[in-house]
């Protein structure tokens, strides 16, 4: 697994975590196992991060929390609202406008 | 020892101002998680000590967590996004109490004189009831009220002028307060009376009153305040 670093990381888990919401609803655990798997490792968000991030997201009414019992335990699940989308839009036209306009900067350092 | 690592988050989680909700559903939620991550250690072989071993680790300290929760201002009870609530809440609650304690004797002793049409108390016994009277409404209650407010606070990170402010402005106003009961007596009828006022002439005793049950309001909070840091210091 590479290096990570943390400034490049700002915003990166609202992003993939709605992205990742808008094709269905999921739990916890396995938002971060998606995004490890899907990632090829190069994205891992700690509990540390995950949790405090998806409640942060609920509260601004991106997300609607929804509990589940499965295997006699209780699990909650995070579905996208409207707003959740809208911001998934939003977030998704600056972020690739952001990476296209790095990846032309990298592209002229390369041919200099 | 999970379950209690849990329970212990959404404590501490409390503690630290985090909402009640956002602090139940992270232990619930962590909980659920470690679960998963020993059922995964289970699967890879891992024998049952060392897979919730290797979950916990996986974890990582609750510290972080805890830390994360509470930095995020959209998570925190509403108590801790505006402490100034804290200088306001226990003065509506005394001037509500009081209020409706004055309805309810007005009621009673309307419904007392309807029943007993010449109701009377010797004027002696009037006397006392009024002075009792005053002496709960603006001395116990006030006392009680900052008191109940200043425990709910030795609970949570309230910042201490805010409570200070709010057992003041408290007492302050019981001071400032005009009070009375009187039953009926003899050719005499019954009134109640409620009513707020600054008397110059005599406003260096009423602050002194105020200092004096803002003091025995605030020393219950101090007590616990100075136990649990004398239990904080004890070695485990």
């Amino acid at each position: 697994m590479g290096e990570r670093d943390p400034t490049l990381m700002a915003g990166v888990p609202e992003l993939v975590v709605l992205r990742l919401l808008a094709e269905r609803e999921m739990y916890g655990y396995e938002i971060a196992r998606t995004l490890k798997v899907l990632s090829r490792e190069t994205l891992s968000l700690g509990e540390g991060v995950l949790y405090p991030a998806l409640h942060a997201m609920e509260a601004r009414g991106l997300l609607r929390p929804r509990p589940r019992q499965v295997e006699g335990r209780t699990r909650i699940y995070y579905q996208l609202t409207a707003r959740g989308h809208r911001r998934l839009e939003r977030l998704t036209a600056n972020w690739q406008r952001m990476s296209a306009g790095v990846a032309r900067i990298l592209g002229t350092s390369d041919h200099e | 020892m999970s379950e209690l690592r849990f329970a212990q988050l959404s404590r501490a989680l409390r503690r630290q101002g985090v909402a009640a909700r956002h602090a139940r559903r992270a232990a619930l939620e962590m909980s659920g998680h470690y679960h998963q991550l020993r059922l995964q250690a289970l699967a890879r072989g891992e024998p049952p000590d060392q897979a919730a071993r290797a979950a916990h680790e996986a974890m990582g300290a609750d510290a972080v967590l805890i830390e994360r929760y509470a930095g995020r201002r959209e998570l925190r009870g509403w108590l801790y996004r505006w402490p100034a609530v804290y200088a306001v809440a226990p003065l509506a609650s005394f001037a509500v109490l009081c209020v409706s304690i004055m309805a309810l004797l007005v009621l009673v002793l309307n419904g007392l004189q309807l029943l007993v049409h010449h109701l009377a108390v010797p004027a002696a016994v009037a006397m006392a009831v009024n002075s009792v009277f005053v002496v709960a409404l603006q001395w116990v209650l006030p006392v009680l009220v900052g008191a109940g407010f200043a425990l709910l606070a030795s609970r949570r990170p309230v910042a201490l002028r805010w409570l200070i402010a709010s057992v003041l402005l408290v007492c302050l106003t019981a001071r400032l307060m005009n009070s009375g009961l009187m039953l009926p007596i003899p050719g005499q009828r019954g009134s109640a009376t409620l009513g707020i006022g600054i008397r110059f002439r005599t406003l260096a005793l009423q602050l002194t009153g105020t200092l004096i049950t803002a003091a025995l309001a605030l020393a219950p909070y101090f007590i616990v305040r100075h136990r649990s840091g004398w239990r904080r210091s004890l070695p485990s």
